[in-house]
């Protein structure tokens, strides 16, 4: 079902490579990823955690763009390709592709990760362009309503901080700290590179294992801070803002462990199948909730995880939020077995065999959702082959589970009164 | 009935698409929009929202639906599908060919149907309106095109819905069964299961699809005065006629033209607004081809905007008086023949290179759409800019007094 080859291959005993070959596409992609995303806050210095200032992933990221002041994606253009790059939580990934110059444009790649040469006047630059990337961001509502609902959910944790900072840290970036991450974050031991088209890659990977990578340096990434409160909470927040209808948007904390990673993915597959059948499109409770006017169209749930962070979050236009808001009670109160059926189980497990040969067919997507489990070691078919053995038993297990072991709140938003 | 076909055997799903042309013009434009509503939800065997949706999930989660967009003053009802291949999961073509004949010809058209619709369609206008950039957009069209025959939404009139009745949505299937339609189809299948479905769908236009004429008309002078709103960012909008439309010879430089000063991180616009002055994080330019229009949209640090307004007219100077590097216009013509060549990989843009093709007669061979852009010249940059007229500019956001 899947006509993409995976192989792993290790650079200089340093730098893991993945290449995917994928026959028939003419493009060919390149993607490396580091683990330094938006929970990462701290390094370690001589075993010493040494904290530094939230946006500072996303500051490097925007600035290794940089060569003395000469933007890095003009040489990308200049060999054809289109290059790009984004910070998550957990990564921050750059990225190209391109038809032709494949290993010359992987040099200007590899060289922007590990040969940076941002400037002191090209930081000051930046700082006004991610501060009116922030300005963008504030503007828009809905970010600031799931702002409000990860700043209480994760209160004291990095993951209540925004990817790219705030005003007062973005502000307090210095050139040092860009320094010291690099440093630290872009070691080849750390990274991962990805290859992807139609091509077994034997030009590049020649040409990595002459890279002149530089020596390991004394610092360590640190693990990422855990320090979920016990206390619950609010329920409930209500805000107002520029909209036209109101909105409420709830969270379901899970703070769960596992033995292994394989285990860890089992369960939110399992939870995900399970919110699907409950909560998806073709699902009574949906059905029903739009009749009872409860839930707009607009309806829609979604699981998130990251390393040490793992929610659901549903949010709906609604006319009647408090409404809403007891359906949300409702899901981590009384189980009813009745509603998982066996048949809309088989339904799900089709649907998700569609949806993975959908994916075959765009490079961009099977590469950069590689990147996206590079670091637990996952590959799209292990999840595609964890959803075919999903047993209807598993699914059930994972939502008593997600009843049981939720921290829950929402914000409702609504519009601002009009003067 | 016209069909284009892309075999493309490196995909294992096939895009099809069935394109059914009828003229735009309100109310129309609202009726479809809710017509195409109806049928996405349900239809005669899956005569509920949950039946009809578990139907799709069950035969592999089959991404099929009716949308509309405009041609012209052509309004397009798409029915699009997207066929995976079903020698993958061992059924017979047949298996999802039905689905679409569900969607397409047995409609099921009701009173419950027609007022969740119409509720729906208030609820995406009002989230719509919670986007502060729709509502500048909204404003900016309303006031420059108001008095075009192209400015009548494919997404409806918010203000019409209500009067929308049953027996309008009828008529309007009985128009859509009766016009002229083009299909696209772009993947593996290959012509016998082509005609299959054909077959299976029973299409049977009354009419041949005859190619709409480009109606040019210039836009006035914009006299918009500046919206406040409680934001941080000002957006800016640069009107300019272009003069020059999609039918033109000079079009193609246009093109490249739109490319160099707004398309990518290279652009001028990127380099100068953003990452010399910091003005903003976004930028760019929009190209409305139809209405010969260029916007060009800045979200702005609204204590620079006489210095943003000052750096466009002086862009714009610039390129008419033909002093940029060379290296400019190469790169951005490198960049687009790049892009175009990386679309072979992407059905969509392959079904619209074949839906240009057979609309304006634009080549699909590769090589042949391309050879054209190698032979655009500074010279042309120069003219497409001498035809570049400033129509005014609107604020909408941090507006200060």
């Amino acid at each position: 079902m899947n006509n993409t080859i995976e192989t792993v291959t290790y650079i200089q005993d340093r730098l893991k490579v993945i290449v995917m070959n994928k026959p028939g596409f003419i493009t060919k992609s390149a993607l490396l990823s580091f683990p330094i995303g938006g929970l990462n806050q701290s390094y370690l210095k001589e075993g010493k955690k040494v904290p530094f200032e939230p946006g500072a992933a996303h500051f490097l990221e925007h600035k290794l763009f940089e060569d003395e002041g000469v933007e890095l994606t003009d040489k990308f253009s200049k060999l054809g390709a289109s290059a790009n790059a984004f910070t998550s939580h957990t990564q921050t990934v750059y990225y190209y592709k391109t038809i032709d110059q494949f290993e010359e444009n992987l040099k200007v790649l590899m060289n922007l990760a590990f040969y940076p040469n941002f400037t002191e006047e090209g930081i000051e630059k930046e700082r006004g362009i991610i501060l009116q990337e922030m300005a963008s961001s504030h503007d828009k509502p809905f970010y600031k309503q799931y702002t409000k609902l990860m700043e209480v959910l994760y209160k004291n944790h990095p993951f209540a901080h925004d990817i790219i900072g705030d005003e007062t840290s973005v502000s307090n970036i210095s050139f040092e700290t860009l320094k010291t991450i690099h440093n630290t974050f872009y070691q080849p031991e750390y990274a991962t590179l990805i290859l992807g088209g139609d091509d077994a890659f034997t030009e590049a990977l020649k040409m990595l294992e002459a890279f002149p990578f530089k020596e390991a340096t004394a610092f360590k990434k640190a693990p990422v801070e855990n320090v979920l409160l016990k206390k619950a909470p609010p329920k409930v927040q209500e805000m107002t803002g520029d909209v036209h209808a109101t909105y409420v948007l709830t969270g379901f904390r899970l703070d769960l462990t596992f033995e292994t990673i394989k285990e860890e993915y089992t369960f939110f597959i399992a939870l995900e199948m399970a919110l699907e059948m409950l909560f998806g499109s073709s699902s009574d409770w949906v059905e029903e909730k739009l009749k009872q006017d409860i839930i707009t169209e607009s309806f829609f749930h979604d699981v998130h995880l990251d390393p040490s962070v793992a929610f659901v979050m549903m949010m709906s236009q609604t006319r009647k939020p408090e409404a809403f808001l007891k359906e949300m009670d409702k899901m981590t109160q009384a189980f009813d077995e009745s509603l998982f059926r066996e048949i809309d189980f088989e339904r799900i497990k089709k649907a998700a065999i569609g949806d993975y040969i959908l994916g075959n067919d765009s490079l961009n997507h099977l590469v950069v959702n590689r990147a996206y489990t590079v670091d637990d070691d996952i590959t799209r078919d292990d999840i595609f082959n964890i959803q075919k053995g999903m047993h209807f038993e598993d699914v059930i297990l994972a939502f008593k589970t997600f009843q049981n072991q939720s921290i829950t709140s929402s914000v409702v938003l609504k519009p601002k009164t009009l003067e | 009935m016209d069909v284009l076909h892309v075999k493309a055997t490196h995909f294992q799903t096939t895009q099809i698409n069935l394109r059914f042309f009828t003229s735009l013009k309100q109310p129309d434009n609202t009726v479809f929009k809710l017509m195409l509503a109806m049928m996405n939800q349900k239809n005669q065997m899956y005569p509920s929202r949950k039946a009809w949706k578990s139907r799709l999930k069950s035969i592999y989660n089959m991404r099929i639906g009716a949308s509309s967009s405009r041609l012209k003053d052509l309004l397009i009802s798409d029915f699009k599908m997207t066929l995976i291949d079903p020698s993958l999961v061992s059924e017979p073509h047949a298996y999802f060919y039905e689905a679409m004949d569900q969607l397409l010809n047995h409609p099921l058209f009701d009173e419950e149907s027609l007022t969740f619709e119409k509720g729906a369609l208030h609820d995406e206008f009002l989230t719509k309106k919670s986007s502060k950039s729709y509502r500048a957009a909204k404003i900016l069209t309303d006031s420059l095109f108001k008095d075009h025959p192209y400015l009548i939404r494919t997404a409806g009139d918010e203000d019409v819905i209500d009067s929308v009745t049953l027996e309008l949505i009828k008529k309007a299937y009985q128009r859509l069964k009766e016009a002229p339609v083009v299909m696209s189809v772009v993947g593996p299948l290959d012509e016998k299961e082509i005609k299959a479905l054909i077959d299976h769908l029973k299409l049977s236009p009354k009419e041949t699809f005859k190619k709409p004429g480009l109606i040019k008309q210039d836009i006035p002078l914009l006299k918009l005065a500046p919206v406040k709103n409680d934001m941080k960012q000002l957006l800016m909008y640069e009107v300019y006629q272009t003069h020059i439309y999609p039918d033109e010879a000079l079009h193609l430089a246009y093109d490249i033209f739109s490319y160099m000063l707004g398309g990518d991180s290279e652009s001028i616009l990127f380099k100068t607004i953003r990452e010399t002055h910091s003005m903003a994080y976004s930028v760019g330019a929009t190209s409305l081809d139809d209405f010969g229009v260029l916007l060009i949209q800045g979200a702005i640090d609204p204590q620079k905007k006489e210095v943003y307004k000052e750096e466009l007219k002086a862009i714009m100077n610039r390129l008419k008086n033909g002093d940029f590097d060379e290296s400019l216009l190469n790169q951005a013509k490198l960049s687009r023949i790049e892009e175009i060549k990386r679309n072979t990989d992407n059905k969509s843009a392959l079904a619209s290179r074949a839906m240009h093709q057979f609309l304006e007669g634009w080549p699909f061979d590769l090589e042949d759409l391309i050879e054209p852009f190698y032979h655009i010249t500074k010279e042309d940059i120069i003219k497409v800019a001498l035809k570049i007229e400033d129509k005014g500019s609107f604020e909408f956001g941090a507006v200060h007094e």
